[in-house]
């Protein structure tokens, strides 16, 4: 099955994918989703299941604000986009990843010697 | 710091959360809606067939339940969530023990339900706002004599001081007069007496009364004279005509006018005696009362005290007027020279107040114990639990969670007190409403108090709350191997929590004792006032007014032999063993004075008055009073019309102070409503004394009186007086036997105003509020004296339950079962022996509170005191028996096995 090749989320880290989403500007959520499936290459797949929970919970924590707009083809769609509070948590939790990969692939790198 | 914010921001959004459920669903929905249309679009637009594209997204998106419990998570409130686990929580562990639910919710039951259901009465009546315009400046003026006689201003009186008002302007704002008469209405049921308030012009401007239905009379008909209108009290409304608005514009009978009525007023409408309200005009021709000066009027002259001036300045303006006329009119008010205002709020409420605030400091100290006693028995059982605390605390409950469970369980506790107490409050209420009907003003529109209820509620939950929650929280605080070693009780830190319930164990005594000593001296007044010989006797006799219409009794010989008719017919029906006539049954309410002058001392007696009472000569035998000098009435005298007095003897010793009254000469006035007599010298011979009669009741003292010979001066309307084997059974024919001589006399009425009514009502009528004082109190120090008792059994019990061990090895050691039992009840005297110091330093400072609901006894009469803490000291003798005969019970071996 294609579900083996494609990565699962780690917990913790869909906030942050969601939040590097909204850097670019806002958008609703079948937006974020296609977003974040075009930038891992059809890798990542965000299942809606957890989305709209991780949307709530981080509009509900300031990160994220939210609002009805009218889409290019004229529909209603909520757009959310990143606040303040989010932009400084992107950055933090970028630094978090980047030291927890280099950690990892530290160990991953260790020899048998 | 952040931190912080960042969970208050959280706890903000959450409850708005809860508030915004219904709006985030709809957003929930219309999000997924546009989600799986996207995706719809994008399949499509990859080469699906609509169908497909439609289910290959709706099966990309998972099931909507899923997704939509997962995003509910994150919005709903966790706190309420928890707050109902608890609930279901405390509710599963109260079930576990039903015994300490119950008998915390009746205690909360019945302290929530008496609180809420007094205080809702002296809401109803003390303090609910009068129907008036700012009735504190609203007074009842009485003319005073220079030794303090008071009485009624008459209608020139009355007419004068209105003439003054100019000079009275910055202290009287304005003023009204009123007089009440009875009058007959007739109805289909027949002639039925009514009370009618006579006003004058302005009168309802001036109190600030507006008609409830209706309106009230225009400027034209206060003056009177046009067509004869009515305006109806909110009784009689409610009573005769069933509440039914269109009884405005019907034509009453009233006296034979056809009369309509044009409004009906609100409940409470002034004055209070009224039944029906018409202008003053309707009579002030024909009622020769309202133009003799200085007649006494059954009358209430109002006074509306100027903005910003008070009582003593409106009385001293008034009294400046009454000076002149004491001076313009010698001979009708010489002496009476100044005005004493009683504010109008007392004269309607006045006398039930000490009652009421009696009964409301009664309740307060009921709820207060009650509040110690479920405080005392989750004290109790929150140590109990000590060991579940502590292990709880240690799997890492956190104490937060801990005290909201028992906070839950508390919550959980008063809600059902807070229900039962309710439908108590209410039954209460209902009891209240009917035993005081007519006895309490405004007794009719009490009505249960929500916001006592919830003051009550919230008193009781606070005090469980503090005393529950707090030993479980000191016992999570306390290290848990401590705790667990303690033994089965886990009682660490137990003398603190035990000297805490032993505490509250003192105060419920105290409090029982200081409402058993004030229901005790309350008890021994009534007694008292029972005691009080009337002067007659009031068993078995009925008065029956005998009122004709006026052209029946315009002639007073007629009016006489009308009268003499009725007395026969009366004294022919079988079972009436005796009859006679009088004016004003004593206790009956209605009472006249007249004038006293003395022969022989030398200034006339300013406002020296006496009752005046016209009998005929077979009363003093019908009341069954003791003439204690001299002669009564003969039949001579009544035939004759001689003008010869009995008096009294509180009236012997006022007027000729050791000497024989017998043969003296005085001159009264005459007195009879509507005769053209009235207020004339009446000089005549005393011919003997009587026994002193309380014409007032019993608890008022007696005051000088004076007996005529009726035919002297024939009233427009007299009682019949009637000895019986059996009132119950003979009132009917007294009724049909009244009716044959005169089918126009109304026979009808309730309450007091009916025309027929037996003594024994009339003096219980007068003692009722007593009486009604008196129960309250009693049932509520029984119910305070039973809680406190099972207040103090429940520290004992516990604390032996707490001491198995302890009393095993002193039986192992060789104590008998009766050291056991004396160590334990000691424990228990002990306390009652507080509670008894406590409670009577309280009652000493209390009683002196009630001293007006006192009579002839002290604040401090040692007999109430002595019996109650005999009565408390028993019954915690009692209370301490059981759990003592329960340790000495132990087998020693198991005891000292236990746990």
């Amino acid at each position: 099955m294609a579900e083996k090749e494609r990565g699962d989320l780690l917990q913790g880290t869909l906030d942050m994918l969601v939040l590097k989403a909204l850097q670019l500007g806002p958008m609703h959520g079948w937006g974020i989703t296609d977003r974040l499936e075009h930038g891992s290459n059809r890798v990542l797949q965000v299942g809606q299941g957890s989305l709209y929970p991780a949307l709530y919970r981080l509009e509900r924590q300031g990160f994220v604000t939210s609002a009805w707009r009218v889409t290019e083809n004229n529909r209603r769609a909520r757009y959310y986009a990143l606040s303040a509070a989010g932009r400084t948590r992107l950055a933090e939790e970028r630094e978090n990843w980047k030291r927890m990969s280099r950690a990892v692939e530290l160990v991953l790198r260790m020899s048998e010697a | 710091m952040r931190h912080l914010l960042q969970r208050a921001r959280d706890a903000l959004a959450r409850l708005a959360g809860v508030r915004r459920h219904a709006h985030i669903e709809q957003r929930l929905d219309d999000e997924m809606r546009f989600h799986i249309d996207m995706q719809t679009e994008r399949n499509v637009s990859a080469g699906m067939s609509p169908a497909d594209a439609r289910r290959a997204a709706l099966v990309a998106f998972g099931g909507p339940e899923r997704y939509r419990e997962a995003t509910r998570d994150e919005y709903r409130s966790r706190f309420l969530d928890e707050l109902a686990q608890d609930v279901r929580y405390a509710v599963r562990t109260l079930r576990r023990a039903p015994g300490f639910a119950a008998v915390v919710v009746a205690t909360l039951a019945v302290g929530i339900g008496a609180t809420t259901a007094i205080f809702s009465v002296v809401n109803g009546v003390l303090l609910r706002p009068l129907p008036l315009r700012s009735p504190e400046r609203l007074a009842w003026a009485l003319e005073r004599s220079g030794d303090g006689g008071l009485r009624l201003p008459s209608y020139p009186t009355y007419l004068d001081w209105q003439a003054q008002a100019p000079s009275l302007r910055g202290a009287v704002e304005g003023m009204a007069f009123v007089r009440g008469q009875t009058a007959t209405l007739r109805g289909e049921a027949g002639p039925d007496p009514v009370v009618v308030a006579y006003i004058t012009p302005g009168f309802f401007a001036l109190t600030g009364t507006q008609p409830l239905v209706g309106r009230a009379f225009g400027g034209d008909e206060e003056r009177a004279g046009t067509e004869p209108t009515v305006v109806m009290s909110y009784g009689l409304w409610r009573r005769r005509f069933g509440g039914d608005r269109s009884v405005i514009g019907t034509r009453l009978d009233l006296n034979g006018v056809a009369t309509t009525v044009i409004g009906v007023l609100p409940p409470d409408a002034y004055p209070t005696f009224g039944e029906l309200w018409q202008p003053i005009g309707v009579i002030e021709a024909t009622d020769p009362v309202l133009r003799r000066r200085g007649a006494r009027a059954d009358s209430r002259t109002v006074v509306r005290i100027a903005e910003g001036a008070d009582s003593a300045r409106a009385a001293a303006a008034l009294a400046a007027v009454g000076r002149r006329l004491a001076a313009q009119y010698p001979a009708e008010s010489e002496g009476w020279t100044s005005v004493a205002l009683t504010p109008l709020r007392a004269e309607l409420l006045g006398d039930v107040r000490p009652t009421l605030l009696t009964l409301a400091g009664a309740v307060a100290l009921v709820l207060l114990l009650a509040c110690a006693n479920v405080a005392n028995l989750l004290a109790v059982r929150a140590a109990g639990r000590g060991r579940e605390f502590a292990v709880r605390s240690a799997l890492g409950a956190g104490r937060g969670r801990l005290s909201r469970q028992l906070l839950a369980e508390t919550l959980v506790l008063a809600a059902c007190g807070g229900v039962v107490g309710s439908v108590v409050a209410l039954a209460l209420v209902r009891v209240v409403r009917h035993a005081a009907g007519s006895r309490l003003p405004r007794a009719d529109q009490i009505e249960l108090d929500g916001l006592a209820l919830l003051f009550c509620l919230g008193i009781s939950v606070v005090a469980a709350v503090i005393v529950g929650v707090s030993p479980a929280l000191r016992a999570a605080r306390t290290n848990l191997t401590d705790r667990l070693r303690a033994g089965a009780s886990g009682s660490v830190g137990g003398s603190r929590e035990a000297r805490l319930r032993s505490t509250l164990a003192v105060v419920q005594l105290a409090l029982a004792l200081t409402l058993l000593i004030g229901a005790g001296l309350l008890a021994q007044s009534f007694r008292r006032v029972l005691d009080v010989p009337l002067g007659f006797a009031a068993e078995n006799l009925v008065a029956i007014r005998i009122q004709p219409s006026a052209r029946k009794v315009d002639e007073p010989a007629q009016a006489a032999a009308l009268f003499e008719r009725a007395l026969e017919a009366v004294r022919a029906v079988p079972g009436v063993s005796d009859a006679a006539l009088v004016n004003h049954v004593p206790v009956g309410g209605g009472n006249i004075s007249t004038p006293v002058e003395v022969e022989g001392t030398r200034e006339r007696s300013a406002g020296a008055t006496a009752l005046y009472r016209t009998a005929s000569e077979s009363y003093l035998r019908t009341m069954r009073m003791r003439l204690a000098r001299g002669r009564w009435l003969s039949a001579d005298d009544i035939r004759s019309r001689t003008p010869v007095f009995v008096v009294n003897e509180t009236m012997a010793k006022r007027f000729w102070p050791g000497q024989d009254p017998v043969g003296r000469r005085v001159t009264l006035r005459r007195t009879a409503p509507g005769r053209s007599g009235l207020g004339e010298p009446l000089p005549g011979v005393v011919i003997g004394v009587v026994g002193d009669v309380h014409q007032f009741g019993q608890e008022a003292d007696v005051e000088p009186e004076v007996y005529v010979p009726y035919t002297v001066e024939v009233w427009t309307w007299i009682t019949v007086v009637a000895r019986v084997s059996d009132p119950g059974l003979t009132v009917p024919a007294l009724r049909s036997a009244v009716r044959r001589v005169d089918p126009d006399i109304p026979l009808g009425g309730e309450g007091p105003s009916a025309a027929i009514r037996t003594a024994e009502s009339m003096v219980s009528t007068n003692i009722a509020q007593r009486r009604f004082a008196v129960s309250l109190v009693g049932a509520f120090s029984g119910a305070a004296l039973l809680l406190a008792v099972l207040g103090l059994y429940g520290v004992l019990a516990h604390g032996v339950a707490q001491r198995t061990r302890e009393m095993g090895i002193r039986a192992a050691l060789g104590a008998t079962a009766g050291d056991i039992v004396r160590l334990v009840v000691t424990e228990g005297a002990k306390l009652a022996l507080l509670g008894v110091g406590a409670g009577v330093a309280c009652a000493v400072a209390l009683a002196r509170s009630i001293r007006a609901m006192l009579f002839q006894t002290a604040p401090e009469d040692p007999t109430a005191y002595l019996i109650m803490a005999a009565v408390l000291i028993a019954a915690a003798l009692a209370a301490s028996y059981l759990p003592a005969r329960r340790a000495a019970r132990l087998d020693p071996t198991a005891a000292i096995r236990a746990d």
